[in-house]
């Protein structure tokens, strides 16, 4: 029986030998042992029509890749041009240049294709060529963070650019750069930066762990991907640092965070991050410390208008009128005089209308976007006052939050403010000064149990760490920012040279 | 690893807990009991209170990270202490659902006069609850937000210099006093809540420096008490003081702003503040006891029980003067576990180190 099993065996190898024999001969480039086959690749990609498959019958060269993935430049001058220039003999000396990147794996070969590469087949070997260069769109101003003063220049949807707008902000042999892929179907591309030698290495392993456990079928932005790796995900509060502008993810590297940036995305997150950091902007460093602090300062007090202004108004109106003041109390009054309902559905009503103007505002082009916030807001206004639907009052507490809400430099964090507003504005309608309190304390008390990283998200002041708070509620003067933000937990505290 | 509270966590959480409602209520009780300049009182109370601390020092130092129910469990079966337990976990629990009740009824008395209290009592409870399950190295975090979202109220009283006048303050001395050792029991609870650090113990390191802590929060405390007492004393008179429940809301009602008044009805809101930090660090304390009598009991459910029992308890007492009735006797029970506790651990630590010395001695 053993016998009969090897002379069988012995058969079909001989005939399979035979076979890539007169595959060979026929000039088709056919599958060593352990290689990718170029069939097996046409296969897998078969019905994809923008794939590319160009033949060098001469040569016995076959070349695949994705034309809109290359740069037709690179693909000329690297691949094509090349092997024009080479007899068939020489194609293996030419195929040992560097460039030229031996793959066994099929699967790698097919991922590579997909990641814009270019495989050459050649006697049954294959090699992957880096050749990346999509279309994208050039490097622009950020409409979301613009700045005064400073660097106009904003992250596109390119990672590839994007790392060369860090790495040219950024001149030192420290800057790690390490590559992941996010996606089951979408094999996205993600790129973790961080400093050697001042990020602290377990934020990096836990970050990378993170991002590399994610499982899903897709990612499609890095807004997406900061809520795949939250220590809370159920949290309203964003957990990590976004941010289009490559000055502000260079000062985050510089300080000892962590930096993500994804293909496609143009916005790239820090981590760890704090509560108090969603209120800094480049533009602080940008302006003398002074100024730098005051609008700093004015942010936290537009924190605080936005959270609270609308709410007191209800609780006032409702529970507590002899806190307005005898000479106000009658335009008060008058105000409210013609409106027949609670105060807290007339603030509700009027929040809710400025969301949708703010909304229809955000989603319609530009131009008629802003005529919608202009015409909308007033003709609203004007019309909710003389018809009765509200008073004069309430249109400038609510107006007052929204203002103040767009004041926080995040969108993502003043966002979520905005909302947080209509659950202290329901608990004002119900208990007065009293619900206001209240829904301040279930605040603080969610906020201390958060964590960005696994470090709390109310540091500096909880941790107390009074020395990152000449960076952190005020811009203080350079000199006096001498050290790098202890939440990092950075080995290299203070600022200074790296030697190398 | 488990994360250590930090020393400047624990001086505010504690003068959070300290820092109560008693601020409301002692400048009267100072007129009553010790008459003129009767702020002074708190200078004696506080040096008790010191001395009070420094029972803790022992307790501390030999207790090398161990919890105070292993040291006494150590001494005594667990089955001999659970009354012992049980009293000490009431105490402290009914201290912090009273603490939340008087809030209620005053808050019933500046903004809410037809509102049932239970209902607020219950609200505070939640909250006391919400903040209990994140933990007490949470709590603190949160104590430290508090803080400092209500300490600048202080300086309101800056506010009252125009009318504060020294010819209020007479150079006498606890002229028209009586009871004096009453006002004193009545006066010291005002300082209670250091006695929780013995339980903070295994959360704690060398760093933390709970003894150090207890101390400066709680000379802190006296601080402000002596600031709210002098302003009292030099803006009110003797009789009016003494006729007055609550002369600190009285004095913040009497702050006017041009776009705002009588803004003791949105400050009073923020002593929710600190007395949700006073009521949740006191139900955690209880708490480690009711975990310790029934060792079934995961951390959230003594949790839960605790603050579900005594928030129950607590809506006995209908109106404020019972309530305060209430306070007050529960405060003198305090000073008995304040005084008591760390004698008898610091008692079972002697004996355990006495009986180590007797045993290497017959080796």
């Amino acid at each position: 029986m053993n016998l009969f099993q090897a002379i069988i065996r012995a058969i079909i190898q001989r005939t399979g030998a035979a076979k890539r024999d007169r595959a060979d001969a026929s000039g088709q480039a056919q599958r060593l042992p352990g290689s990718p086959s170029l069939r097996h690749v046409l296969d897998n990609l078969k019905n994809c029509a923008d794939l590319t498959h160009r033949r060098y019958p001469e040569i016995r060269v076959d070349l695949v890749y994705f034309g809109h993935q290359v740069n037709a430049d690179m693909l000329y001058r690297d691949v094509v041009h090349p092997l024009l220039q080479v007899k068939e003999q020489e194609v293996p000396l030419l195929l040992r240049q560097s460039q030229f990147q031996r793959t066994d794996d099929s699967k790698a070969l097919i991922t590579g294709i997909l990641s814009g590469r270019a495989a050459v087949f050649h006697q049954g070997a294959a090699y992957l060529v880096d050749i990346y260069g999509p279309l994208t769109r050039s490097i622009a101003e950020s409409e979301t963070e613009t700045v005064m003063v400073g660097p106009h220049d904003a992250f596109n949807e390119n990672a590839e650019d994007n790392l060369s707008l860090i790495r040219k902000r950024i001149r030192s042999s420290h800057l790690k750069v390490l590559k992941l892929s996010v996606g089951e179907v979408t094999k996205t591309d993600v790129y973790l930066l961080y400093i050697e030698g001042i990020a602290n290495m377990a934020n990096v392993r836990k970050a990378y762990e993170r991002i590399e456990a994610i499982e899903t079928d897709g990612v499609y932005d890095i807004s997406m991907l900061i809520q795949l790796i939250d220590d809370h995900p159920n949290s309203i509060f964003p957990q990590y640092l976004t941010t289009e502008r490559p000055d502000s993810a260079v000062s985050k590297l510089v300080g000892g965070r962590v930096v993500a940036m994804m293909d496609g995305s143009p916005s790239v997150f820090s981590a760890p991050t704090s509560l108090f950091e969603f209120f800094s902007s480049a533009d602080d460093y940008y302006q003398r410390w002074m100024l730098g602090t005051a609008t700093r300062m004015l942010r936290f007090i537009a924190f605080g208008i936005t959270i609270g202004f609308t709410a007191l108004y209800v609780a006032v109106s409702t529970y507590h009128y002899e806190m307005i003041p005898e000479n106000l109390l009658r335009t008060f009054v008058e105000s409210r005089s013609r409106v027949p309902f609670p105060p807290v559905y007339e603030a509700l009503l009027m929040e809710a209308t400025i969301e949708l103007l703010r909304e229809a505002g955000a989603r319609l082009p530009t131009k008629i976007g802003q005529t919608i916030g202009i015409v909308g807001g007033i003709v609203i206004g004007q019309a909710a006052v003389q018809a009765g639907f509200s008073s004069n009052i309430l249109i400038i507490a609510v107006a007052s939050s929204a203002i103040a809400s767009f004041v926080i430099p995040s969108y993502v964090m003043s966002a979520s403010i905005r909302l947080i507003r209509f659950g202290l504005i329901a608990l004002a309608g119900v208990w007065g000064n009293f619900g206001l309190a209240v829904g301040v304390t279930i605040m603080v008390i969610h906020l201390s149990g958060l964590t960005s990283l696994g470090s709390s998200y109310l540091t500096p002041v909880a941790p107390f760490k009074f020395s990152d708070w000449v960076d952190t509620f005020i811009r203080g003067p350079f000199r006096a920012i001498s050290k790098r933000p202890t939440q990092t937990q950075t080995p290299n505290l203070v600022k200074q040279k790296m030697k190398k | 690893m488990r994360e250590k509270l930090a020393h400047i966590h624990v001086v505010i959480m504690i003068y959070m807990v300290e820092a109560g409602l008693v601020l409301f209520r002692f400048p009267q009780m100072e007129a009553e009991y010790f008459g003129t300049n009767g702020w002074v009182s708190l200078l004696i109370c506080f040096a008790a209170a010191a001395l009070n601390i420094l029972l803790l020092l022992p307790v501390h130092k030999m207790a090398q990270g161990r919890s105070i129910f292993d040291i006494m469990e150590q001494s005594v079966p667990r089955l001999l202490l659970l009354p012992f337990y049980l009293v000490i976990a009431a105490v402290w629990g009914m201290t912090a659902s009273l603490a939340s009740k008087e809030y209620v009824h005053i808050l019933k008395l500046v903004s809410f006069p037809t509102v049932t209290p239970a209902l607020f009592a219950l609200a505070i409870g939640s909250l006391a609850y919400y903040l209990y399950g994140k933990g007490i190295y949470n709590i603190a975090k949160a104590a430290m937000i508090f803080f400092f979202l209500s300490a600048w109220m202080t300086l309101l009283l800056g506010y009252f210099i125009s009318e504060f006048q020294f010819a209020r303050m007479t150079p006498f001395l606890f002229q028209g006093s009586h009871q004096m050792f009453v006002g004193f029991l009545n006066i010291f609870p005002a300082y209670l809540g250091f006695e929780l650090v013995m339980l903070m113990i295994p959360y704690a390191d060398g760093k933390t420096k709970l003894v150090r802590a207890a101390f400066l929060s709680t000379f802190f405390a006296a601080v402000l008490y002596l600031i709210v007492g002098i302003v009292c004393f030099g803006v009110f008179s003797l009789q009016q003081l003494k006729l007055v429940p609550f002369p600190v809301l009285d004095l913040l009602a009497d702050i006017r702003f041009p776009f705002m008044e009588r803004i003791e009805n949105v400050f009073y809101g923020f002593f929710l503040f600190s007395n949700i930090v006073t009521s949740t660090v006191y139900y955690w304390a209880a708490s480690q006891f009711v975990g310790r009598i029934s060792l079934r009991l995961n951390s959230k459910l003594a949790g839960a029980l605790i603050i579900a029992v005594c928030t129950c308890v607590s809506l006995i007492p209908d109106t404020l003067m019972e309530t305060e009735a209430w306070v007050r006797n529960v405060g003198y029970a305090g000073i008995g576990v304040a005084i008591g506790l760390p004698v008898v651990v610091t008692g079972f630590l002697l004996l355990q180190k006495g009986k180590g010395r007797y045993g290497r001695d017959q080796k």
